[in-house]
């Protein structure tokens, strides 16, 4: 079985944590801080993230092989596999840790009143949504990548 | 409890894990035992990493927050590990990145 739209659930999940990651960097820039609601945002970030590490990983390790095989078999597409996939399944651990940092620092510090602490928080935040763009770009070309390779009846 | 020594520890965690999660792409790339083992040991060499990565993290969070003596955020101080953090990040996309490349040129 190749990949099919259950895929969406894990990219799904990555865009949800991307937009949350915005709206704390909004509420962080803005004075409108409440420790509490910063918290909440950035529990729901990390766990967003770790949901589509979980929901991804039947999508990778048991359909994508065959996906992968028609990817592979046409020089148009054989690049995104070898660097845009390989590339990207790797990258997401990087990210995954980066997530789970977020409420970390949200709960042992008071975000509200301590700038350095926002000032962190804000950095961090602003690298989980250029590597979420990064990962969203590379999974654009592969799922195209996938679709040409099957338009071309590789495999 | 001295919550800033988590705050450090955490990144400091963060940038030990980035580097191992990429020097292991390079490592298990290049020598087939290593990603036939963490196949054969986590079901798949993809999982096996993602699983090792969270380890290290773990391990080097919790002897971050041993080490660190810092008890406030002082500004010199953050600005390195954000730089920390940031280096973290990008070098884990141009070893991991580049890597591919590399080995899709060649």
């Amino acid at each position: 079985m190749s990949v099919g739209l259950e895929a969406g659930v894990h990219v799904f999940f990555a865009l949800l944590s991307m937009i949350s990651a915005g709206v704390a960097i909004g509420l962080l820039i803005s004075n409108k801080l409440d420790n509490s609601k910063i918290r909440k945002i950035a529990l729901l970030i990390a766990i967003l993230v770790w949901l589509s590490w979980f929901t991804v990983i039947p999508v990778y390790t048991q359909e994508y092989g065959v996906d992968k095989g028609k990817i592979k078999s046409y020089p148009e597409t054989v690049a995104a596999h070898a660097i845009g996939m390989e590339t990207k399944e790797h990258i997401f651990y990087t990210g995954l840790i980066l997530a789970t940092i977020i409420p970390i620092i949200t709960y042992t510090t008071d975000i509200a009143n301590d700038k350095n602490a926002r000032k962190l928080l804000i950095s961090l935040l602003a690298l989980l949504v250029l590597g979420g763009i990064v990962l969203d770009a590379l999974g654009a070309w592969i799922s195209i990548a996938a679709k040409i390779a099957w338009s071309m009846g590789g495999g | 409890m001295n919550s800033t020594r988590w705050v450090y520890g955490s990144i400091i965690g963060y940038f030990i894990a980035a580097l191992f999660n990429s020097i292991l792409v390079v490592i298990k790339e290049t020598y087939e035992g290593v990603h036939d083992w963490l196949a054969t040991t986590f079901t798949h060499h993809w999982l096996g990493q993602g699983i090792l990565v969270i380890l290290v993290f773990l391990v080097f969070t919790f002897i971050g927050a041993n080490i660190v003596k810092d008890t406030e955020l002082k500004e010199s101080k953050v600005n390195v590990y954000i730089a920390l953090a940031i280096a973290a990040t990008f070098l884990s996309i141009i070893i991991i990145g580049g890597f591919f490349l590399i080995h899709f040129a060649s």
